[in-house]
């Protein structure tokens, strides 16, 4: 189901599923995904509080501590499983650029 | 008693209409006001004129009988603050922020979610209206058509049937511009266009259109009072304060409601009484209303009327004794639209919607008649005017007494 819903991921969801890829504070994550995007990719608080609400009702990230208001997220089995293919897609987009762009530039 | 250093102001404001508040605060702070909190007026305090930047977020997951922020909301509101935006105040499920410094992470937002959120929210805020208002107010529009006499004829039933159909159009406008905007914003988005919010000057026209009827209402309303006032008409007199009474409690409540910060379910409840409230004296209105003006002065005298007109149309109630020395009533209706007319005979004529008469004839009318069987009532359309009698068979009527009800025209 989850694979369905998710077929291509947002440039903020792929980069929140990475961070998540470690364990991570929900609040951390904006600065994680600043961080890891050099800068390039901002996930505003309203964006990433429902996609993580979107992404544990889907099954894609759980909760997996959770101390006063702070509440820690992991990536589960299917979460990773959807990555991956996005992963994969992403080189299949950039080798299939490669064969014919790499003659022009 | 005023304080110069706080200001407060009304605005009434939709979830789709977030980004004109923000732009209405900004330019607040401009002017030197700073908002403090919302309770159902906004309060602002007296600052020095600079420029302060506004987020207005439409909350998922909460409510508008949200007083305080939920523990949901407190969540939200650490994402906002991991990202440097301070709370504010919440007014509902709509939440304002302010940034901590200038250089802080835009609210920006997944366009897409962001709509689907607002949709929620504003089905949240207007559903009740739009979908247990409306349709009650149709019901009871049907059921004030079904006396259609005395809605022409009586001013007091003609003002109120038309300040509900004002409400009506005002309601009906409401939802039709939500589903042009909702159309037109999926649109964009398919497109890859971000979603246009409506602007501060287009809220102020929607305001406007629905501070028009409001006011006319009002109006209305009042003059009701003072009419039935003036004609001595105590029951709709007191009828209509009672309602406006009933209006000012609410408003009252709904301020105490949130000063005293009352929890979701305890808010929701006291509205939901006191919505249920002004129902019941909106339907007590429509029926005292309707028993008040179908009961006509009866005497026992020869010929006593009994009569009403408006600009609309006119009825005119006799009672009297039959050669035989049974007491008969007779009432002549009689409009100068056409339209009145024919909307006056269908009324009469289908009780409940149902048709309900057979054409009879009566020779010595030289005129339409039909016979409504189930409240024994003849029909007669003579010289520009509907007459009723009851009779259980209108074909024994004497000559004599013809000749008399035919007179009462003249």
């Amino acid at each position: 189901m989850a694979r369905e819903q998710f077929q291509t991921l947002s440039e903020p969801m792929y980069y929140v599923l990475l961070t998540l890829v470690d364990e991570c504070c929900g609040v951390d994550i904006m600065n994680q995904v600043t961080c890891i995007s050099n800068g390039r990719v901002v996930v505003g608080p309203g964006t990433l509080y429902a996609m993580l609400d979107k992404f544990q009702k889907a099954n894609v990230i759980m909760e997996t501590a959770c101390e006063g208001r702070k509440r820690n997220y992991l990536i589960t089995e299917s979460g990773k499983e959807l990555l991956i293919a996005e992963y994969n897609r992403l080189q299949i987009l950039t080798s299939d650029g490669k064969k014919i762009l790499e003659g022009v530039i | 008693m005023k304080n110069p250093n706080t200001l407060r102001t009304f605005v009434a404001f939709r979830a789709n209409e977030c980004d004109a508040i923000k732009e209405y605060l900004e330019e607040m702070a401009q002017k030197g006001w700073k908002l403090k909190y919302i309770r159902t007026y906004f309060y602002f305090i007296k600052i020095e004129p600079q420029t302060l930047y506004y987020s207005v977020e439409v909350f998922s997951k909460g409510s508008i009988y949200d007083t305080t922020p939920t523990n949901d909301a407190k969540d939200y509101f650490d994402y906002y603050r991991q990202a440097g935006w301070e709370f504010v105040c919440n007014l509902g499920q709509i939440n304002i922020f302010v940034p901590e410094s200038e250089n802080t992470i835009p609210i920006e937002t997944d366009e897409k979610l962001k709509l689907k959120t607002i949709h929620k929210a504003m089905l949240k805020q207007n559903g009740q209206t739009w979908f247990v208002l409306c349709p009650l107010m149709l019901l009871l529009t049907a059921i004030q058509l079904m006396n259609f006499c005395n809605m022409t004829t009586n001013y007091i039933s003609l003002m109120f049937y038309i300040l509900q159909l004002i409400l009506f159009a005002a309601i009906i406008v409401q939802i039709v511009s939500f589903i042009t905007w909702s159309i037109k914003q999926r649109r964009r988005l398919k497109q890859g266009e971000p979603i246009q919010y409506v602007s501060k000057s287009s809220r102020r026209k929607r305001a406007a259109l629905q501070f028009v009827p409001l006011g006319i209402m009002t109006l209305v309303y009042l003059f009701a009072a003072v009419f039935s006032l003036i004609h001595k008409n105590y029951y709709i007199a007191s009828v209509i304060g009672l309602s406006l009474l009933l209006a000012l409690v609410v408003f009252l409540f709904s301020n105490f409601i949130q000063k005293k910060k009352l929890s979701r379910t305890a808010n929701k409840v006291v509205t939901h009484f006191f919505a249920l409230g002004a129902v019941f004296v909106g339907i007590m209105i429509c029926f005292i209303l309707m028993a008040l003006t179908d009961v006509d002065a009866h005497t026992d005298v020869e010929g006593a009327a009994s009569s009403s007109r408006t600009f609309l149309a006119s009825k005119t109630t006799y009672d009297f004794i039959l050669e035989d020395g049974t007491e008969m009533r007779v009432r002549l209706f009689k409009s100068d639209y056409d339209f009145v007319m024919n909307c006056y005979l269908y009324s009469e004529m289908h009780p409940f919607y149902i048709k309900m008469y057979e054409e009879i004839a009566l020779p010595e009318w030289n005129a339409k008649a039909t016979y409504t069987a189930y409240n024994n009532r003849c029909y007669i359309e003579y010289d520009g005017y509907v007459i009723w009698f009851f009779a259980k068979d209108p074909s024994l009527l004497e000559s004599s007494d013809i000749a008399r009800i035919k007179a009462l025209v003249n």
